[in-house]
């Protein structure tokens, strides 16, 4: 037997000459930046400024704006200054201001060159006007609709007028436009309602993981931020697979949450689940993570039955900057990134490569077994990862803009399947998307090409057993129109509106289906946000799905009402529905999956060869939910939820049925001549009998006491009870008591900046006890077992150190520090600790 | 401060070192151990020798089953077992992958032809442990590995194993040679509880596997009949009730010293007797030919009936009388799988099997018959008539001893002649002897209860057992209605043969007579027989 490669092999050398750089490099002070301390000082900055604390609030603003910037920050420096009569400060940081390629471009160049004028006045032949505020002092006899208003002349002013004629408009005073008081560094999330709002008016619970969590977390796997998060179960699997849901029903291919990249789906239809390793994306091209608990189907259609997570990136429109990132750590664990951004005009773009390699948290088959044929020649690798993604964009006027980007990624990936395919790898994958967009103030189109195209087999087989190599080629085609529009009816009510359709089109071709797939779905949906007062506002949402596979349109209605005790407070409640149908895997699979007896097949099939009528249903749930967020306090934010859902007809790997005579008459039950296997059981998906009612709960709390340190905690409870009175006889005998989410989870965790450039985070993360309902098989029997598993509880730490003006970083940073080793799902890896140290430098 | 961070770059270093250093662990405690923990395997070649396979829609028609029997609980000939713990099937295209075929209706070659081909063939997981090989060419493409009324070879297909190939040169053409076949030792093997009379040796895989590796199997010798497909005469009446019941106390007269045409009559009238039919009962003739069944027919081409063939051999307990096959055995069948219909019925653990002998006509016939039916020498026969033996052999296939006991109610019996009186039933060595080394003792105890199976085998190994699949539905195929015959399944329709059923069973029940209750009191089954 071949010794398995070591890839890692050279690559500390590389780490440590990255290492010894930063070595060379003299550390300066540095500060982390932080949303609340940003936020904070962006508010005193601008009290003052509207005070007439010119100087006062600049310094705040300004300290603003170092810790985390933002154009608007810079736009109201720019406009102090010029209130404060310091014209060259002003005109600075409006140039920076328009670096930015703002939506007010025009106006704030005309603003410039109005300074520029009154700069040059400022020679000793001109005699100044002053700037006036025009809150503070309207300029009443001011014409209308004119930026550059000549003494009473009430004529548009030459825009390309020589320099010889500016002197006649030099009499006049300045008028400095009005602030962007926007709460800039307030949190705002697109995905519960697709259009930016505060979590404030969101119809469902929210969660957000910030720039600032995932610098500080220091963690480089995508899916493992969102461990922090309230109602938010995940599972490590292996070291490359990590599955995430929402408030429960979490799975080895997770298929009831909806996972998007700035509202793109990635969730893979074949499967049924995101591959998160194939993202073309690393941790560093991420803005923030918006996560929406609760069934989302009324926005989302199929698959957001739990809840929707929405990775957004980075804006390619953000500026020129650029960066990397890179380290390696135990077991050969590796990351690397690096991304550019710039901008041309009306153009800006974003680049971004990275790769990943992630070892095994344990592997199955130790070395040297004479039994064992491999599906992967490394059996220390997880999933390996080369990324690139390329986002653009250009601005047509303010509020109008196209699109165009697409990533690319490749790479290999193992992968703990459904039932027998427990242990699958994808010994190479190949991720494509295109993605083009139109958006202004009232429409939005989006259209996105997705491929993947991927070789799997399994982990290993004993000799004589197939590796079940497969070819997959999935091709998604996606299109996208959202109108938003604004009214009023009568006095009553004001509303926004958002309607939209969507096409879908799935075109899989994998050895594992009956054949190559194409499913068409179209949907369209409604959105309005009723706000009768400041106080009460309304959220109806409705939308329709037509699903191929049940020949069906399925409807999903949900409704909010939202209360504004205060400004900042809001109670929820929400009542809606959501579906999730059979994944193509469900529907259409069919492979001999074969069983210890090496000729005899487990012939998993979604359409049954002997029940031909046989339709799996859409899984089902009812949501009903009351909450509370409560931001009124810089310094401390609340929000809780309670709900209940009504979930019914689960998908389930159904039980084996033996082939029986009966199907031998029928035709079915011989050889399957590709694989010279013999059909001794059926299998499929089955939907559950049983119908589930949770009840549960989250409650979190986050907390700035002083600037540079955070804390946050939350708890979540979820209680699971069966209910098998829709039970026949024998559907009760067979089906078994699952509990695989934890009654209760917690997570603490602190943040630390500090002006040394020290900062760091701890992370802990504790789960109650779970149990699994698995399938396995012995011999020529397949079973249902219920596995139990123990609760388990991680410590996550990083500690990182700035230097070079805060652009570059050295950090370590452990995974389960304390080494509790524990599965999270029983067939799964054995989690250890894992202690990485990165460099990362920006531009 | 250059030098701090320095400092703390090149721990940093270190830390990476260290860290890619370190190795994946071994995890060996997953919950479902699919793979683990570790197993054996065997590999080897497969040969075909013998006509060219016919082919129909481009594909060669039918292919090879590797059969792997565990050695302490073989198929016949020389065991009970009917299913093996492991086989392979190599379809005819990998076979013959450049053997020219027809893309229309079936054709097949001028059998007189020979061709030869291999492939390689892989067989696991195994535990650790002593196998045979035993495989068969498939001609018709007809197997089905679950059911036991198309698991077998059939007339046509080319037999054969993991076999002394020098002994099968010498036995080619003897249609009812049985190959020697050669054990296959997986795992490391060691001696076996020496506390234990007989013991197994123990085979312990290692932690990194064990491949048994360049093990040939050859497929070679035509099978020239149909299987002996039987019913028990009166099996196919209504009802559930068996063909023949046996008191737990079983009596037979002992041989005489000499015989004489009465004591043939009085031997064989004292010994339970098993009227056997060939093939079907003619009311289920057409359905058995069809599918799902697709039975052979007897015809004159391929025999007419079941082959009666002497084995050289005698009756253990009665000096004289030839040992004919078809062989009898009757299997004792776990109570709660018959209960339910369940396919593939189980024999119970340990096996508790008894014996039988067919007769040729009346037994004093058969004796004199004895030139006819000499080794090697086939007979068709529509019916038979088999004398069951009472002794049971009470073995544990999965237990440590290679050996079990043999159970009989009786140590003496009275002789057939009356002048002789009571005498030895049987010569304890003779009967042991009989078995083939598989008894080591001989225990005086009533039989234990229970039903058997009836099971009847070729010396190539053909078997047909009943109860079978044909003669009852499971219950995902639903229900019948058992006065009709064929009847079908409710839910999945198919033919349902009452001669199949539940009635083609003998049944080993209590005494009846205060004396019989008495005597298994006190000479009750012995505990090596099971509950």
């Amino acid at each position: 037997m071949r010794a398995p490669s070591r890839p890692w092999s050279i690559r500390p050398a590389a780490v440590c000459a990255a290492v010894w750089l930063v070595a060379a490099s003299v550390p300066r002070a540095a500060f982390a930046d932080a949303r609340s301390d940003a936020r904070g000082h962006f508010k005193q900055g601008m009290q003052a400024i509207a005070a007439g604390k010119y100087k006062d609030g600049i310094v705040d603003l300004e300290k603003a704006y170092e810790i985390l910037p933002h154009p608007n920050v810079l736009f109201n420096i720019a406009r102090a200054n010029a209130l404060a009569g310091d014209v060259d400060a002003a005109l600075r940081y409006y140039r920076r201001y328009l670096e930015d390629n703002p939506a007010d471009k025009e106006t704030v160049e005309a603003t410039v060159r109005d300074l520029e004028l009154q700069l040059a006045r400022s020679r000793p032949s001109v005699v100044v006007p002053p700037v006036v505020d025009p809150v503070k002092d309207p300029p009443t006899k001011l014409p209308e609709n004119s930026a550059h208003p000549g003494p009473g002349d009430g004529k548009k002013p030459d825009e390309k007028a020589p320099e010889r004629g500016i002197e006649k408009k030099l009499d006049a005073p300045v008028k400095a436009p009005e602030a962007k008081d926007d709460d800039v560094f307030a949190e705002t999330l697109v995905t519960a309602t697709k259009v930016a709002q505060s979590p404030l008016d969101a119809p469902n619970s929210t969660s957000i993981i910030t720039e600032q969590d995932i610098q500080l977390s220091g963690i480089t796997k995508i899916p493992e931020l969102l461990r922090r998060l309230a109602g938010v179960d995940l599972m490590e699997v292996t070291g490359g697979q990590t599955e995430v849901s929402l408030r429960g029903f979490n799975q080895r291919l997770s298929s009831r949450t909806l996972v998007l990249v700035d509202g793109r789906s990635v969730y893979s239809d074949m499967l049924g689940a995101t591959l998160w390793q194939t993202l073309s994306i690393g941790v560093e091209d991420i803005a923030r993570i918006e996560v929406v608990r609760g069934p989302g189907s009324a926005l989302y259609g199929a698959v957001a039955s739990g809840g929707v997570i929405n990775i957004i990136t980075k804006d390619p429109a953000e500026g020129k900057h650029g960066g990397a990132r890179f380290g390696g750590g135990e077991a050969g664990t590796l990351h690397a990134s690096t991304f550019a951004a710039g901008r041309s005009g009306a153009l800006s773009y974003r680049a971004a490569a990275g790769y990943d390699y992630l070892p095994r948290w344990s592997r199955e088959v130790p070395p040297g077994r004479a039994d064992v044929r491999l599906g992967s020649r490394d059996q220390n690798a997880s999933a390996r990862t080369e990324r690139f993604d390329l986002r653009t964009k250009y601005a047509i006027g303010k509020e109008t803009a196209v699109a165009l980007g697409g990533g690319f990624s490749r790479g290999s990936l193992e992968v703990l399947g459904l039932g027998p395919l427990n242990d699958l790898v994808l010994p190479s994958f190949q991720n494509t998307d295109l993605t083009a967009s139109f958006t202004s103030k009232h429409v939005e189109a989006r259209a996105f090409w997705t491929r993947l195209l991927a070789e799997t087999s399994l982990n290993a087989a004993t000799v004589g057993q197939s590796l079940l190599p497969t070819r997959a080629d999935q091709n998604v085609i996606n299109g996208d129109l959202t109108l938003r529009e604004a009214f009023d009816t009568g006095k009553i009510a004001r509303h926004d509106f958002i309607g939209g359709a969507q096409y879908r089109l799935k075109d899989i071709a994998w050895t594992f289906l009956d054949g190559r797939r194409s499913e068409h779905l179209y949907s369209a949906f409604a959105h309005d946000d009723i706000r009768f007062s400041k106080r009460f506002s309304l959220v109806l949402d409705y939308r329709v799905d037509w699903v191929p596979y049940l020949s069906a349109a399925v409807q999903s209605p949900r409704g909010t009402i939202l209360i504004h005790p205060s400004k900042a407070s809001t109670f929820r409640a929400t009542v809606g529905t959501a579906f999730r149908p059979p994944t193509f895997l469900e529907s259409y699979l069919q492979v001999p999956i074969q069983l210890p007896t090496t000729g005899g097949s487990l012939l998993t099939e979604g359409k049954r060869s002997e029940d031909q009528a046989f339709r799996l249903k859409a899984e089902g749930t009812l949501n009903a939910e009351i909450g509370y967020l409560n931001q009124e306090n810089d310094h401390f934010n609340i929000d809780a939820s309670l709900y209940y859902n009504r979930v019914k007809d689960l998908i389930q790997l159904a039980s084996a049925r033996p082939v029986t005579l009966g199907d031998v008459a029928a035709g079915t039950g011989s050889v399957d001549r590709p694989s010279a296997l013999f059909p001794i059981f059926f299998g499929g998906f089955a939907n559950q009998c049983q119908r589930y009612n949770v009840y549960g709960g989250e409650v979190g709390v986050r907390s700035a006491p002083i600037e540079g340190l955070d804390f946050y905690g939350n708890y979540t409870f979820n209680l699971l009870r069966e209910d098998f009175s829709g039970c026949s006889a024998v559907e009760r005998a067979d089906a078994l008591s699952d509990d695989r989410t934890s009654m209760h989870k917690v997570n603490l965790g602190t943040q630390l900046r500090t002006k040394f450039g020290i900062d760091g985070s701890i992370d802990f993360h504790a789960v109650t006890k779970q149990s699994w309902a698995e399938r396995t098989v012995s011999g020529t029997s397949v079973a249902t077992n219920v596995f139990p598993l123990g609760g388990w509880q991680i410590l996550n730490a990083k500690l990182g150190y700035h230097f070079a003006k805060n652009h570059a970083e050295v950090s370590v940073v452990g995974f389960n520090l304390l080494d509790m080793r524990h599965r999270e799902h029983p067939f799964g890896q054995l989690v250890g600790r894992r202690m990485m140290a990165m460099f990362a430098y920006n531009f | 401060m250059i030098r701090s961070l320095r400092a703390a770059t090149l721990a940093l270093s270190a830390i990476v070192v260290a860290g890619a250093c370190t190795d994946v662990p071994v995890d060996g405690t997953r919950s479902d151990r699919r793979l683990l923990p570790a197993r054996g395997a065997i590999r080897g070649t497969f040969r075909y020798d013998g006509p060219p396979p016919c082919s129909e829609q481009g594909h060669i028609v039918g292919g090879a089953v590797i059969a792997v029997y565990s050695a302490a609980d073989l198929p016949a000939p020389g065991g009970v077992a009917t299913a093996p713990v492991n086989f392979v099937y190599l379809p005819g295209d990998v076979l013959f992958p450049s053997l020219p075929r027809t893309a229309g209706p079936r054709f097949c070659p001028d059998p007189r032809e020979l061709v030869t081909a291999t492939a390689p063939y892989a067989i696991s997981p195994l535990e650790g442990g002593a196998y045979q090989l035993r495989a068969f060419y498939n001609r018709n493409g007809d197997f089905l590995p679950t059911f036991g009324i198309r698991s077998g070879a059939e007339a046509g297909d080319l037999r054969g194993g993991y076999i002394d190939s020098a002994d099968a040169l010498v036995h080619r053409g003897d249609p009812e040679f049985s190959p020697r076949f050669l054990p296959v030792e997986v795992g490391l093997r060691a001696a076996g509880d020496a506390a234990i009379p007989d013991a197994k040796p123990t085979y312990l895989v290692p932690t990194e596997g064990f491949l048994a590796d360049d093990i040939p199997v050859t497929v070679t010798f035509p099978v020239p009949f149909p299987r002996p497909y039987f019913h028990a005469t009166g099996a196919d009446a209504p009802g559930d009730g068996p063909v023949l019941r046996i008191t737990q106390d079983a009596t037979v007269l002992a041989a005489p010293g000499k015989n004489t045409s009465g004591t043939w009559a009085a031997l064989e009238a004292s010994y339970p007797k098993l009227p056997i039919s060939a093939f079907f009962p003619a009311v289920e003739a057409d359905a058995v030919l069809a599918s799902p069944f697709l039975a052979k027919p007897f015809s004159a081409a391929n025999g007419g009936g079941l082959q009666l063939t002497a084995t050289g051999r005698e009756e253990a307990l009665l000096p004289g009388v030839p040992l004919l096959q078809p062989r009898l055995d009757l299997v004792r069948l776990d109570a709660a799988r018959l209960r339910d219909n369940g396919f593939p019925l189980a024999p119970t653990t340990p096996r508790v099997v008894l014996g039988g002998f067919a007769l040729d006509g009346p037994l004093e016939t058969t004796v004199l018959k004895k030139a006819e039916t000499s080794q090697g020498v086939a007979a068709a026969r529509a019916a038979l008539n088999f004398l069951v033996r009472p002794v049971a052999l009470c073995i544990d296939p999965g237990g440590p001893s290679k050996t079990g006991i043999l159970v009989t109610p009786h140590a003496t019996a009275k002789s057939a002649e009356a002048t002789e009186g009571e005498k030895a039933l049987y010569d304890r060595d003779r009967l042991l002897a009989a078995y083939d080394g598989a008894a080591r003792a001989i225990a005086v105890g009533c039989l234990p209860k229970g039903r058997y199976a009836i099971m009847l085998s070729y010396g190539n190994g053909q078997a047909w057992t009943t109860p079978n699949e044909a003669g009852s539905c499971v219950a995902a195929e639903g229900s019948w209605d058992s006065e009709k015959n064929p009847a079908s399944c409710a839910d999945k329709a198919r033919p349902v043969l009452r001669s199949q059923g539940a009635r083609g069973v003998v049944e080993v029940v209590a005494p009846t007579t205060p004396e019989g209750i008495a005597y298994c009191a006190a000479f009750p089954p012995p505990a090596a027989c099971g509950p």
